[in-house]
């Protein structure tokens, strides 16, 4: 048999574990070793499974990850989450769809210290789904602003996900987390704009409330100002070229930890919940990313990275239809698969090919990620939807995934426009680099 | 290993390293021991390339070749500290100044002490050189004298370098060439010592102000290639490919590094770095200070009942003749 | 059924230990790498092996939580085909992947061991305080095993669930 052929094999073995519930890393680790010893003898593959999980768990610039889990983490324990929506809620919720443009905007700062979608989700649901629904809200539209808002975790920095598109491409991570702001706040322009769509064609959908004095409103942000400190200590640091990422994750983490006791707004029992979580993240993630690499060195030796590779580079088609032909099956891939187990299982593959076509890998990292984060809120694998079902047991997962189809629409259109414009995404890092 | 065909003679061999697919250790190095000895062996034995740690980690070329990852790696000696302790005699100061030259050394030395080709006892070596003498880069202070360098952040490659930076005043700063450049930019550490061609390799040159020239330890790598791939070809093979590794490769290496120093210099004079050379004179200062860590490593050799003295003074004799 | 329920409580402690210690190390990670920050942009003076604790410390981190991780049912899995399956069928496929998960990690932790041995022949050590690496893969595989054995507990638990189903 061909190592080509192997590989193919392996691939399908590989999706057969995936659908029968066998976790994603599990499935990775065990195509790999027993993929890469059919081709290479049966002990090498052994060798493989010995020597690749240490390598991946003491990589110093995966150590990022753990360190703003748990920045977004200890402030997600201290009720941060809380007095930010009700400072936006001050601002802007008493105009029509005002609570649900307050979650879009209470996310995308939530965002801007938590690293995950999972974790801006749910905090968001837990806190905002409740209150919008004591007013009379309809369901579509709060679920709605909830699970687009959450999108935002791995956009806007820091992101765990770009932070792993780093790793494995060797793209600068600080690049990649000062990409994702623009396209960011696009997508808040977007997501808003829909909301205000929304209740204008259909006013019951989001009715007003009262409005808030601008005493309650100066004092709301009394509350959240170590919000805006860590975004600026940790992401600002990078930017301004203070430290490195993995630098920004622990001073992040230790700066939320000192703000959290200063506030009086943690105790042992929060901090501890707050670590065993971040601890417990880390350990799916990472191994997740130990299969990958497993994974891909099985995939390299199959040799499909190489002929792919100079298939694609054989044609004769305009680099343009190449990249969207990427980015569809991304797209349908993200229907059906975790992010991260995507990612291990493409970008072998995909990554040259699409350095080869001249595209900026900064560029490619960022579009592809708001790509697959439109599976994240479809059928029949949306990790979103069943977090937002998970925190309000009524809203059945069929309904909340046709109520999300007016977001979809806002994704859709954003990615088209940084296609055409990738400045969106590429200019801050070009202006960082000076 | 690899594909089999009908005639059953034909080797496809699986060739891993570090280096990324567009590096000229890729373009110039492998890809031109591998048209060699495909053509030196009638194309019965092939080498497919597996650049840039696509099977291994950048610290495990040698391993994968023992083990039967893959059939010969490359890679540096230094990523795994301790495991090649004789080798890591072309670290110290002042041997050499030329990756052809330290080159030759290095393999000499291989040929002539046992105790460091036991340190490669279960592979055949295809090469084993060494980089240009790496040299001292500062962002924002010229550094002309050890004083200058008293309390400097410098990012440093190995324990070997530790060692000599200790001495010279400096604090060593450990990390990976990867996050080099930006450490550099913002100020984490105040300069770097390396070789000057991996200057392009990640743009270094961009960033840094002031060069000190001063041959301050070279880099060693290793190319090799397992037992029992080299055993399973037939002895025509075997020969054609005796003549290719070795002295030949090993030098041939060597002079690609010079050709790539050259170029990284004069884009480091591009981007406006000053250069500075110590003089003869002077260099008795950086030698006396320095004679420690040489003096230690020596020490710590023969505390393991290891040739260090032997080979450290017939690596100053070779580089003198 | 009692020797399940044994292996249950010792595993569960066991688990509750190496999360504790392993929450510990990413506090210790944390303040190390602040202290390191803050050393090097105030005092000039960074601490040695900074870079290497963190590699080191993070393996054990990851290693030794891997175990509560599936406790919780948290390393991502894609459920929406088996999920609309019957109980009984469910808990036999749940079942019978957590003996495959157990026989797979099993083998990872001997290989571990392996791994460690081939590096203590080489004497491999890190480069700035020149620690063994070999111990660390050691102490990680307790991790491992650790892990290997929750899996077989779940997948006899979920069968036994299954059967009763019938
Ligand atoms: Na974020
Ligand atoms: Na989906």
């Amino acid at each position: 048999m061909s190592p080509e052929l192997i590989g193919v094999i392996g691939i399908i073995v590989l999706l057969v574990l995936l659908f029968l519930k066998v976790p994603v890393s599990i499935s990775l680790i065990f195509v790999g070793t027993a993929g890469f010893g059919i081709i290479r003898g049966f002990d090498t593959g052994l060798i493989q499974l010995g020597n690749t999980p240490f390598g991946t768990a003491s990589s110093y610039s995966l150590s990022v990850i753990p360190l703003f889990i748990l920045m977004g983490m200890i402030l997600s324990y201290s009720g941060l989450g809380q007095d930010l929506f009700r400072m936006v809620d001050s601002w802007i919720g008493h105009i029509k769809g005002g609570l649900a443009l307050t979650t879009i905007g209470t996310s995308a700062i939530f965002a801007s210290i938590s690293g995950s979608v999972n974790a801006t989700t749910a905090a968001m649901a837990r806190i905002t789904l409740p209150e919008m629904k004591k007013y009379n809200y309809k369901p579509a539209i709060s679920t709605a602003s909830v699970a687009a808002g959450g999108t935002l975790g791995i956009l806007i920095p820091p992101s765990v996900i770009l932070i792993l598109y780093g790793v494995m491409t060797m793209e600068p991570i600080g690049d990649l987390l000062i990409a994702g702001i623009i396209p960011g706040i696009v997508q808040v322009g977007l997501f808003m704009l829909v909301i205000s769509l929304w209740v204008r064609k259909d006013p019951d959908a989001g009715p007003q409330t009262e409005k808030s004095d601008w005493k309650t409103r100066f004092k709301s942000i009394s509350k959240v100002w170590p919000f805006a400190i860590l975004f600026v200590v940790s992401i600002g640091g990078i930017y301004l070229g203070i430290f490195t990422p993995t630098e920004a994750g622990a001073v992040g983490a230790f700066g939320a930890l000192l703000l959290a006791l200063i506030t009086r707004r943690i105790d042992l029992d929060k901090l501890k919940k707050a670590l065993s979580e971040t601890t417990r993240l880390s350990a799916m993630i990472f191994l997740i990313l130990i299969g990958a690499d497993i994974f891909s060195k099985f995939l390299a030796i199959s040799r499909i990275p190489m002929n792919i590779t100079a298939f694609i580079n054989g044609l004769d088609w305009s680099p343009i239809i190449i990249i969207s032909m990427i980015l569809v099956v991304y797209l349908i891939l993200g229907m059906f698969l975790e992010t991260i187990a995507i990612l291990a299982m493409t970008l072998p593959v995909v990554y040259p090919i699409i350095t080869q076509l001249g595209f900026d890998g900064v560029w490619f990292g960022v579009i592809m990620i708001i790509v697959m984060n439109i599976g994240l809120i479809t059928p029949p694998l949306g990790l979103s939807v069943y977090i937002i079902s998970g925190v309000m047991k009524e809203y059945a997962v069929e309904k909340i995934f046709r109520w999300v189809v007016p977001m979809l629409a806002a994704m859709v259109f954003s990615i088209v426009l940084f296609l055409i414009f990738p400045q969106f995404i590429t200019i801050l890092p070009s202006l960082m680099r000076g | 290993t690899g594909k089999s065909s009908a005639s059953g003679t034909e080797e496809d061999l699986v060739f891993s390293h570090a280096f990324p697919a567009n590096h000229i250790f890729e373009t110039n190095v492998v890809q031109q021991f591998k048209s060699e000895t495909e053509e030196a062996t009638d194309g019965t034995v092939m080498i497919t390339s597996f650049p840039g740690n696509q099977l291994a980690d950048t610290d495990g070329h040698y391993e994968a070749a023992v083990t039967g990852i893959s059939d010969m790696g490359f890679s540096v000696h230094s990523y795994t500290p301790n495991q090649f302790p004789l080798t890591s005699v072309m670290e110290l100061p002042f041997i050499s100044d030329k990756a052809v030259d330290g080159s030759k050394i290095l393999w000499q030395l291989y040929q002539e002490f046992p105790a460091l080709q036991e340190e490669h006892g279960d592979v055949v070596p295809l090469w084993l050189s060494t980089s240009e003498a790496g040299q001292l880069f500062t962002v924002g202070k010229q550094v002309k004298t050890p004083e200058d360098l008293q309390g400097m952040q410098i990012r440093s490659p190995s324990q070997e370098a530790n060692r000599w930076l200790e001495e010279l005043g400096a604090t060593p700063v450990s990390m990976p060439m990867n996050d080099v450049y930006e450490a550099l930019e913002r100020g984490v550490v105040d300069g770097t010592v390396a070789p000057p061609h991996t200057l392009l390799d990640y743009s270094l040159q961009e960033v840094i102000d002031y060069v000190t020239v001063g041959n301050f330890y070279m880099t060693t790598f290793y190319g090799v290639m397992s037992e029992s791939a080299y055993e399973s070809m037939n002895h025509t093979n075997q020969n054609a490919l005796d003549q290719i590794r070795g002295e030949y490769m090993s030098s041939l290496y060597g002079e690609v590094v010079d050709e790539r120093s050259k170029e990284a210099v004069q884009a480091a004079e591009e981007a406006g770095a000053e250069f500075y050379e110590i003089s003869e004179e002077e260099l008795d200062v950086w030698e006396e200070k320095m004679a420690p860590a040489t003096e230690s490593w020596i020490e710590d050799k023969e505390s393991k009942g290891l040739p260090g003295q032997k080979v450290y003074d017939r690596a100053i004799e070779l580089s003198n003749q | 059924m009692r020797v399940v329920r044994w292996l249950d409580t010792g595993l569960n402690s066991l688990n509750f230990l190496l999360h504790q210690i392993s929450n510990l190390i990413l506090m210790l990670i944390m303040f190390l790498t602040t202290f390191d920050v803050i050393g090097r942009a105030l005092f000039n003076h960074s601490i040695t092996g900074a870079y290497e604790l963190t590699e080191l410390g993070s393996a054990i981190v990851i290693f030794f939580t891997l175990a509560v991780t599936h406790k919780y049912k948290e390393h991502v899995a894609v459920g929406f085909l088996v999920d609309k399956l019957s109980a009984k069928k469910k808990a036999m496929i749940e079942g019978l992947v957590d003996l495959f998960i157990f026989v797979l990690i099993l083998i990872m932790s001997f290989q571990l061991i392996n791994e460690a041995m081939r590096l203590m022949e080489r004497g491999t050590t890190t480069t700035d305080l020149g620690l063994p690496i070999y111990t660390f893969i050691l102490i990680v595989s307790i991790g491992s095993f650790i892990f290997a054995f929750v899996a077989l507990a779940n997948g006899i638990k979920s069968m036994i669930e299954a059967v009763k189903k019938s």
